[in-house]
């Protein structure tokens, strides 16, 4: 950590005695108070910065949110007989997990292999299997994404630093209302040994959504 | 290589989720989730000190996030990161800081 006294003087939670952005807390018992003292003896202390609070609030809030999907992929790479019956029939095999959409959506998965690299785009709108993935990051509801991802998927992955073989076809699933596909990414190699909760932490939101393979940072 | 919370899907330590996504009712709420991750992160807390605590505590709150508060001042005094009565001492001068915002 290299900022030592530069942190009273800036970013949206300085918390000074003189601040008075914020509201009056009407019993001294209220949690924000509390919190709100805490964080500000750390910040002084040097032990955290508002920040890097932020920062991590947003992290956890954005990547955590596919982790319903991450555990259908890595139950599929483990379970032969549930991979089966994902491919087969995603609705019902999403729902054996407890997961499922309140508004009664039918899921395919589609499955990567070596010779298909599976990616999923809503043309219309943003259509997406919020259940099992969260949150849709702002790209996939942007206009070039959704054009270009049909016009030029490879070119797309790319920018995702995913790069698939010439000889591999790229396959695109328009995600509508009525249908939400979930790409079943490839287990990367050397992962035979791990168990589900281990594997399910390889698959990134982005694999499920096919702009990158699993195990990949994102 | 930094440390993270590695957050149990169920069980008592599980955080309140909709659709995999962390729930906060209130900004406090994930705010002190942050400042919990960040020493976390840094290695100025235990994660499974914090789990454990957390396993001890929420059973006996009705809110989850209460019970994430009450585990963070336990494990920021027990571990000589805040003082107990500077913790006390900033509180009370919070609270009684002028109001500011309402004397238009």
């Amino acid at each position: 950590m290299s900022s030592d006294h530069d942190h009273h003087d800036h970013g949206p939670h300085d918390h000074g005695p003189h601040d008075h952005g914020h509201s009056h807390a009407v019993d001294k018992n209220d949690p924000s108070l509390r919190v709100e003292a805490i964080e500000s003896l750390l910040v002084e202390a040097g032990l955290v910065t508002s920040e890097k609070i932020d920062a991590l609030v947003d992290r956890y809030q954005h990547d955590i949110g596919p982790m319903n999907g991450a555990r259908v992929v890595a139950k599929a790479w483990t379970d032969p007989d549930y991979r089966a019956r994902l491919l087969d029939d995603a609705t019902a095999a999403i729902a054996e997990l407890g997961y499922g959409g309140a508004q009664g959506e039918k899921m395919v998965a589609v499955e990567n292999t070596d010779d298909v690299h599976n990616l999923v785009v809503c043309t219309l709108c943003s259509c997406y299997p919020w259940p099992v993935l969260g949150l849709p990051p702002s790209w996939y509801k942007s206009h070039e994404y959704r054009a270009r991802a049909v016009r030029e998927p490879r070119a797309v992955l790319k920018e995702f630093g995913t790069d698939v073989a010439d000889e591999t076809e790229i396959k695109i699933w328009d995600s509508s209302a009525e249908i939400r596909y979930l790409v079943l990414p490839q287990q990367p190699p050397g992962t035979d040994g791990l168990g589900e909760e281990e594997l399910a932490r390889l698959v990134g939101r982005d694999a499920m959504i096919g702009v990158r393979l699993a195990g990949v940072e994102s | 290589m930094t440390n993270s919370l590695e957050l149990a899907n169920d069980g008592p330590s599980a955080p309140p989720r909709a659709n995999g996504e962390l729930i906060f009712d209130a900004p406090w709420q994930s705010r002190a989730f942050g400042i919990a991750a960040a020493l976390v992160e840094d290695g100025r807390l235990d994660w499974p000190q914090f789990q454990a605590a957390l396993i001890e505590t929420v059973p006996h709150h009705e809110n989850y996030w209460d019970a994430w508060l009450v585990s963070l001042v336990d494990l920021t005094e027990t571990n000589d990161l805040i003082a107990p009565s500077s913790l006390v001492l900033r509180t009370t001068e919070l609270f009684e800081r002028p109001a500011g915002h309402d004397h238009g």
